[in-house]
């Protein structure tokens, strides 16, 4: 666990914290830091202790998305296939794209800075955004004539409306936090200052919550979105199985009736 | 738990674990994980194998640790079988051409593992079959989705339900392998089919590939347009423009998966 470079990774009692360490290039993202963010992201989805998690960025900016300053275009390993080169992305970026879709504990992005492009997709992939408002969001890929292509053609459109997300890539835009908020790609916007300590609160009240339902309910909304409603009634029924019969259940119930808050532990 | 060969273009992983069948462990699957993940990135490979030692191609899960007291919580243990059940997707998505040679038992998450590969070619002594209804499980590894398009919904919950063992003929019948022969030539017939692919113009084979697996769940408008755009995007390779010389020179194209 002390073996991270390009991230720093941080256990609090039941928060996890994962900062992107790369200042200097505003956190954008190397393969190495990638492996890195899905071994700390194992290892909270593996420690029972760890109920949310938060993701933020060391410095000015959150993440850049991808390094375009070294061995950008074909990795000498590659020897110019470009049929290899073209996978190094989906075993990167694209597996902690997946992972973080398919992470069933929740995750809040702090973002404290340039959240852009590859940076924005990484922050949608979250399923809270808090934003400082001195940051920035927007997709800047085609400045470089690059294409958003971690996922975010697929990711901007859902959270913002398709002609917003076209014109958001089309024309490069970066927004401010709070009229990103208005466009749907920030969940809160608070005082630079306060921004860890805000993150912090909603992680501790995530994490105050029932695990076990947290997390089931977590996955049925995500996994439901392409589902029907009959596949999704089935869904529905099929984790009750899972939560119903849990003492946190019956906890639940107890601390409503005596009145005291409930002292969940996801069994 | 495994073996692994480059040899020719062509890389082959081998399940070893014959006193247990190959039955699937955590070293077993991450390994086979590890060696197809560098596959995927390596130049050298064309084509990939993946068969079992001794008499087994895949005997599944491990029953003998099945049903004992465990600590695990079901959230791990939904979690260790998403992370194990990688494997069926790697293999189905991945960019080389992966061949399943099946020497013998592929039954249960071996039989997903099987019929995740892009092709299948059987011994005569080969068996396949679902199990789960044995042991009281529910099905993994892809078995579901990938036995109801092969063999339509009605023989898949046959499969599912009786859970017997079906021989390679039958399986042949049902389109659940490409090509049954018999035992002693498993090998050659493995070999000339993977020595092919791994020299032919891996690109166009990739996007063939993703291709056909895209078509099982799109329609026939989003597939004319996607053929637009692959069919094009292989006419810019090296390997097409070697395939038109050769033929117009009447010879044998040298392909270079460029």
């Amino acid at each position: 666990m002390n073996t991270f470079q390009q991230i720093l990774y941080a256990k609090d009692e039941r928060v996890a914290t994962i900062t992107l360490n790369r200042p200097a290039q505003r956190n954008a993202y190397s393969e190495a830091m990638v492996h890195e963010i899905l071994n700390a992201l194992e290892d909270a989805r593996d420690d029972d202790a760890i109920r949310a998690l938060i993701l933020t960025g060391a410095g000015k900016g959150f993440c850049a998305g991808g390094d375009i300053s070294s061995d950008f275009e074909y990795p000498a390993r590659y020897r110019g296939h470009r049929l290899e080169s073209m996978l190094e992305m989906r075993e990167n970026m694209h597996q902690l794209v997946r992972f973080l879709q398919r992470f069933d504990k929740p995750v809040i992005a702090a973002i404290n800075g340039a959240a852009v492009a590859g940076g924005l997709t990484l922050a949608l992939c979250c399923d809270f955004r808090i934003a400082a408002e001195s940051a920035r969001l927007g997709d800047t890929s085609l400045r470089f004539g690059l294409i958003p292509d971690e996922g975010g053609a697929y990711l901007f459109a859902r959270f913002m409306g398709f002609d917003k997300a076209l014109k958001m890539s089309l024309l490069s835009e970066t927004y401010p936090a709070r009229e990103a908020k208005e466009l749907g790609l920030v969940t809160e916007v608070v005082p630079d200052a306060d921004l860890m300590q805000t993150a912090r609160q909603w992680a501790d009240r995530l994490a105050a919550g029932p695990p076990l339902a947290i997390r089931i309910t977590k996955r049925m909304m995500y996994k439901q979105r392409t589902m029907e409603l009959d596949a999704a009634l089935e869904d529905a029924a099929l984790s009750t199985l899972a939560v119903n019969y849990t003492n946190d259940v019956k906890e639940g119930i107890a601390a409503f009736h005596e009145k005291r808050p409930p002292n969940f532990k996801g069994r | 738990m495994v073996t692994s060969q480059l040899k020719d273009r062509i890389a082959t992983l081998t399940f070893n674990r014959p006193e247990k069948l190959n039955a699937l462990n955590e070293e077993l699957i991450q390994s086979s994980i590890e060696l197809l993940k560098g596959w995927a990135a390596d130049p050298d490979v064309g084509s990939i194998v993946i068969t079992g030692s001794g008499r087994a191609f895949c005997a599944g899960g491990d029953v003998s640790r099945m049903g004992g007291e465990d600590c695990s919580t079901l959230e791990h243990k939904i979690d260790q079988l998403r992370d194990w059940q990688e494997l069926s997707w790697l293999i189905y998505k991945h960019p080389k051409v992966t061949i399943a040679r099946v020497n013998g038992f592929a039954m249960g998450a071996g039989l997903g593992i099987c019929l995740a590969c892009d092709v299948r070619i059987a011994s005569d002594q080969a068996k396949f079959g679902t199990a789960y209804a044995k042991v009281g499980f529910g099905g993994d590894f892809g078995t579901t989705w990938l036995l109801t398009q092969y063999a339509g919904a009605p023989k898949a919950k046959e499969l599912f339900f009786l859970a017997d063992p079906i021989d390679a003929v039958e399986a042949l019948r049902l389109g659940l392998v490409n090509k049954v022969v018999p035992h002693d030539q498993l090998d050659s017939a493995t070999q000339e089919w993977a020595a092919r692919i791994a020299h032919g113009p891996l690109i166009s084979y990739r996007y063939m590939k993703s291709n056909i697996n895209l078509a099982a769940g799109a329609d026939f408008r989003s597939m004319l347009d996607r053929e637009a755009e692959t069919h094009q995007r292989c006419g810019q390779t090296e390997d097409h423009k070697e395939g038109v010389q050769a033929f117009i020179q009447k010879r044998a194209p040298r392909f270079t998966g460029r």
